[in-house]
């Protein structure tokens, strides 16, 4: 699995598409069914998927696990959201704290990360 | 050459961006100021800043809006202009009655292009306020878009990209 991450509007899909333009299969985590996990080689929008499924009382960590039981070699792409002032309401913190979370545990099992940033890409790890 | 310069607020990115016109080697610095001035106070910020920039060398000229019909007279060589700050310019070229609208982008971009044609160092700031995770209005959402769009395209052609963190340069591209 990787792990692609950067602010909003950097560019992090189309950078990964351009490294591999066959890719053919992205789940849009803005927009798929919730009822089953998600079904592409890319999951796009992590953590607005996160959102939405926390929104329902669903577990992310555990859909996730099995996403990734499905689909070892993911590539899973989430914004950082996590440099802002602490948010307002319990619900947005609860997700801020979650999918940062959920970045640091996907960073650890990933074969690859990298930070998009202004769609240019910064390798943070790679195992050989 | 062009750079570009990004980083959140109070990072450091402005008084970079200044040494990397000083280090230039061109000696007629040109400082395009970006903001509109909407009160008293503005203007008499703006003014303490011209003196200031004054002092080190810069001609002020202000683009709130239409960068893309700047003209230098003569010829580009020992000409250097720093742009600050892109986040501005972006956001009155969408929102303000004369402004480019639609076309920002495009407009914008140009207005880059401009630059680079006709001064020998190009130094653009930009800000990094894309990480905060909050849910803005679809006006905010569209800014970020297309200031998000700015800073790849002119990321694409820059020769230089640089973050400043707490004042310290990370290079994203090429050599600061």
């Amino acid at each position: 699995m990787r792990l692609i991450i950067g602010g909003a509007g950097q560019g992090k899909l189309n950078w990964y598409l351009s490294q591999n333009p066959s890719e053919q299969t992205i789940a849009d985590g803005e927009t798929i069914s919730l009822d089953t996990i998600p079904h592409g080689t890319v999951l796009n929008h992590l953590h607005l998927w996160i959102f939405r499924l926390m929104q329902e009382n669903k577990n992310p960590q555990e859909l996730l696990a099995d996403y990734l039981q499905t689909y070892p070699d993911a590539v899973i792409i989430c914004d950082e959201i996590g440099c802002g002032v602490v948010p307002m309401t319990s619900q947005e913190r609860e997700w801020r704290e979650m999918t940062g979370r959920i970045c640091c545990e996907l960073a650890k099992q990933a074969v690859r990360v990298d930070r998009v940033f202004c769609g240019i890409a910064m390798t943070l790890k790679k195992e050989a | 050459m062009l750079t570009l310069v990004s980083g959140g607020s109070a990072s450091g990115k402005s008084e970079f961006a200044e040494s990397l016109v000083v280090s230039s080697g061109c000696t007629k610095r040109f400082y395009l100021a970006t903001m509109i001035p909407f009160d008293e106070e503005c203007h008499k910020r703006i003014a303490r800043h011209r003196n200031m920039r004054a002092q080190k060398g810069f001609e002020t000229i202000e683009v709130p809006t239409a960068l893309e019909k700047i003209h230098f007279d003569g010829d580009q060589e020992n000409r250097v202009a720093l742009l600050e700050c892109m986040s501005n310019l972006v956001a009155n070229e969408l929102y303000s009655p004369d402004g480019a609208g639609e076309q920002t982008l495009q407009k914008v971009i140009d207005g880059v292009e401009q630059l680079t044609k006709q001064c020998a160092d190009v130094i653009v700031v930009t800000n990094e306020i894309f990480s905060d995770g909050i849910q803005y209005d679809p006006s905010t959402q569209e800014y970020l878009r297309v200031l998000g769009l700015v800073n790849q395209q002119i990321a694409a052609r820059a020769d230089c990209v640089v973050e400043v963190v707490a004042g310290i340069p990370i290079v994203w591209k090429g050599k600061a």
